[in-house]
């Protein structure tokens, strides 16, 4: 999107839409942003945890009110900074929620696995726009995004039950895995 | 080795060890360095007598499987590390390396290992396997008090105490010998892994201009020290490099 010395507008505005706001990676949308704290996307909007996070709010170009997204690294200074503050130890999909909790003596719900109902589910499922757990998934190429981008995940139950789910754009070393889903399916 | 420059060392890692990390590695890095930035933020605030970040059992840094040895093995990084100063060696080093197996590769041996071991690992997936390999870098830490055994102030250990869904294979509380290594951290102990893991891989990751750049600094700050304390316990004659090295001799002139 830089041309000499300046930014192209035109290229940059695509890149915003088409690379920033459209890929998890430098931004997260609500439900990534959930994911990542281990809790539902209910919980997550509700107006204690949205404000906790307006900092990090993306108000830029192209930004949406119904839409929103928050930047990833101050995002998650954010809540490291709530779990660290009462001493609570692990990745933060699994701490932020007792964090929520001891800060506002609110319940917030854990985000549940897609494929096996586990708790604390930390990645979306491509195909079902669900959490899912990173063992209960394998990395999925369905789009051009940048290598800098999070890489989108397909779930063990969309390799199942979807026929959206396409074979080819999974690894070659996951293969075995889509064919021992299919034959236990 | 300032706050920064940390955070600056686990960008490269994420960034040019992506082709051998696995995709949950991105995450891991980013909530390391937000630990970083605000246990640093809350120590230049006095409110903290150090800073540094931790990357968890349960949400390690991991890497592929290795195409080396025809097992597979996936090795994951857990670790913590803290300083106690604004900038130099950290004080604290606790670094545990783990190489897990599969059930039809390593991870289950039908003459040696139980039904029960076969269940655990069959029946959940949540882990890749079971731990055929664990050691960890370690620097001693002087507020735990030591017993009488012989503790270099830096060393890797085999073994130790681990959580009981690594099936490991070694026994608890062994964790004899304490072999003197010189200090560690994250990017050195990257480049352990590469080197041992993925051969091939590392042999262009080492070519990286970026890295190279990270790679001198790491190992000015963290090992110039370290070896020539070592060559000077060499050339005095005064006591054997082994013992030299011992915690409580290790500062001695």
């Amino acid at each position: 999107p830089i041309s000499g010395n300046k930014w192209n507008i035109p290229h940059t505005s695509r890149w915003i839409r088409n690379i920033l706001i459209k890929f998890p990676g430098v931004m997260y949308d609500s439900l990534y942003a959930s994911a990542k704290l281990g809790i539902t996307l209910e919980s997550f909007s509700q107006e204690r945890v949205m404000n906790l996070f307006s900092d990090s709010l993306y108000m830029g170009p192209f930004s949406s009110q119904s839409h929103p997204h928050w930047w990833n690294d101050p995002f998650i200074r954010k809540a490291m900074q709530l779990t660290l503050a009462h001493d609570l130890r692990g990745p933060i999909h699994k701490t932020f929620r007792d964090a929520i909790y001891k800060e506002y003596d609110i319940e917030l719900e854990p985000s549940r696995c897609i494929y096996d109902n586990s708790t604390y589910a930390n990645y979306v499922c491509y195909i079902y726009r669900e959490p899912v757990q990173a063992s209960n998934s394998l990395p999925y190429y369905p789009d051009n995004r940048p290598s800098g981008m999070e890489p989108a995940r397909v779930s063990f139950r969309a390799i199942r039950e979807s026929n959206k789910f396409d074979e080819l754009l999974v690894a070659d070393s996951d293969l075995p895995t889509v064919e021992r889903l299919w034959d236990e399916a | 080795m300032n706050a920064d420059w940390v955070k600056n060392t686990l960008r490269t890692v994420q960034r040019v060890y992506k082709p051998i990390l696995d995709v949950t590695s991105t995450n891991v890095i980013d909530q390391a360095i937000g630990q970083l930035e605000e246990s640093h933020e809350s120590f230049i605030a006095e409110k903290s007598a150090s800073w540094g970040y931790m990357i968890f059992h349960d949400f390690p840094l991991r890497f592929k499987p290795s195409p080396e040895t025809g097992y597979e093995p996936v090795v994951d990084i857990y670790c913590d590390i803290q300083w106690t100063e604004r900038q130099g060696i950290p004080a604290k080093q606790d670094i545990k390396v783990r190489a897990w197996c599969t059930p039809d590769k390593l991870g289950y041996r039908e003459d040696f290992d139980s039904l029960e071991i076969c269940d655990k690992l069959t029946s959940s997936h949540s882990h890749p396997g079971r731990v055929i390999s664990r050691f960890h870098f370690d620097r001693v830490n002087n507020e735990q008090g030591r017993s009488n055994q012989y503790h270099p102030r830096y060393h890797i250990q085999v073994g130790g105490n681990a959580p009981e869904y690594e099936l490991s294979w070694f026994p608890k509380g062994f964790d004899l010998p304490r072999i003197s290594y010189h200090p560690m951290e994250l990017f050195l102990t990257c480049q352990f892994v590469a080197a041992n893991f993925f051969t091939e891989e590392y042999a262009s990751i080492r070519e990286k201009g970026e890295w190279k750049t990270y790679l001198w600094q790491v190992q000015k700050t963290m090992l110039a020290g370290y070896y020539e304390k070592c060559l000077s316990i060499i050339n005095s004659k005064d006591v054997s490099l082994l013992d030299g090295l011992e915690e409580s001799l290790f500062d001695e002139p």
